[in-house]
């Protein structure tokens, strides 16, 4: 008992001495209070500490400051990482989104007819839901061609009278029918998708 | 004696700086800066002796190591954010100075908080 007084008395001695060092170290700024907050709570835990190995010798308060110090820098990370996890969904989800609207402009462009497609799509971009990616709707934008390849076209200019065309071309912005079916068939076909949320439409060039 | 170094060194900078505030506001301000690194290059020899005597201190004293840490890295981190406070007032950046203030009063609390709860643990594990 009397060595665990000894003990405890030393230590707490040894602190306040070495705290009061620190006090002159300490700024003279607003930024002492804090300071003096920190060193008065080890002080308080100098003084309770050896009360608590008394009654209980499993108890390692450095273990305790360390997982107390985990805890806070895992949740620092966790939040940071999400973030991060933020942006690169982001991008990844563009990247996605791109590469759809790709896939979909080729393939529009290998059926016949179609000179010039502008795809655009948009997907579900919530990344916690799980339909995460999924398209919700396909905009298909398409010049169609009278001009096939290089055999093609005589034949159409004799068939067509300029004008008409150009009026039926600047005129409606309804796209064929049979070719807007073959479209949507083709992209139903490839990504699985509704007919409905397919829109296609006729540039207006 | 280093004293009158130190004395001098900011004594020559204050006139410098008063001097050149009024044609080159700018170069004042940098001046200060430099004079503030300069003052604690000259000191942190010493200040680290003293450091190392204070931890051999604590060894002896039983005093955790990991309090004594923390409580330099509060010191620490207290003048950097004070350097840094005081140079933006002089330059009038008061709003700068102030943020930099928070930024180290935060820093201060995220390392205070193991400590404060391990407080707080010792005091429900002593409580039946």
């Amino acid at each position: 008992m009397l060595r665990f007084l000894n003990d405890w008395i030393l230590n707490i001695t040894a602190l306040v001495l070495f705290l009061a060092v620190i006090e002159i170290l300490m700024p003279s700024g607003r930024m002492k209070k804090y300071c003096g907050l920190v060193t008065g709570v080890i002080l308080i835990i100098a003084i309770i500490n050896p009360f608590l190995k008394l009654f209980s010798s499993d108890f390692n308060l450095e273990d305790i400051q360390v997982a107390n110090s985990n805890t806070i820098d895992r949740l620092e990370i966790e939040k940071n990482s999400k973030l991060l996890k933020d942006d690169q969904m982001k991008l990844i989800t563009e990247v996605y989104r791109k590469k759809i609207i790709g896939q979909l402009e080729e393939s529009a462009k290998k059926s016949k007819g179609v000179a010039v497609v502008k795809g655009d799509v948009i997907i579900n971009e919530d990344y916690n839901s799980e339909s995460f990616g999924e398209v919700k709707r396909v905009y298909l934008e398409i010049t169609t061609s009278e001009v096939d390849n290089n055999i093609k076209p005589v034949v159409k200019v004799r068939q067509v009278k300029i004008g008409e065309d150009k009026l039926e071309e600047t005129g409606s912005s309804d796209v064929d029918p049979k070719l807007k079916k073959q479209l949507e068939d083709r992209i139903i076909s490839l990504f699985g998708l509704n007919r409905d949320i397919i829109v296609i439409s006729k540039s207006k060039k | 004696m280093e004293i009158l170094q130190i004395v001098g060194l900011g004594v020559v900078s204050a006139v410098i700086i008063i001097v050149l505030r009024a044609q080159k506001p700018e170069i004042a301000v940098q001046i200060s800066i430099i004079t503030g690194i300069v003052i604690f290059l000259l000191v942190a020899s010493k200040l680290s002796a003293v450091l190392d005597m204070l931890r051999s201190f604590s060894d002896k004293a039983r005093i955790d190591p990991a309090y004594f840490t923390t409580v330099l890295k509060i010191i620490g981190i207290a003048y950097i954010a004070e350097f840094g406070a005081e140079v933006c007032k002089d330059a009038g950046e008061a709003s700068i100075a102030s943020k930099i203030e928070l930024a180290g009063k935060v820093i201060i609390v995220v390392l205070a908080v193991p400590i404060i709860t391990s407080l707080l643990e010792l005091i429900t594990r002593i409580m039946p």
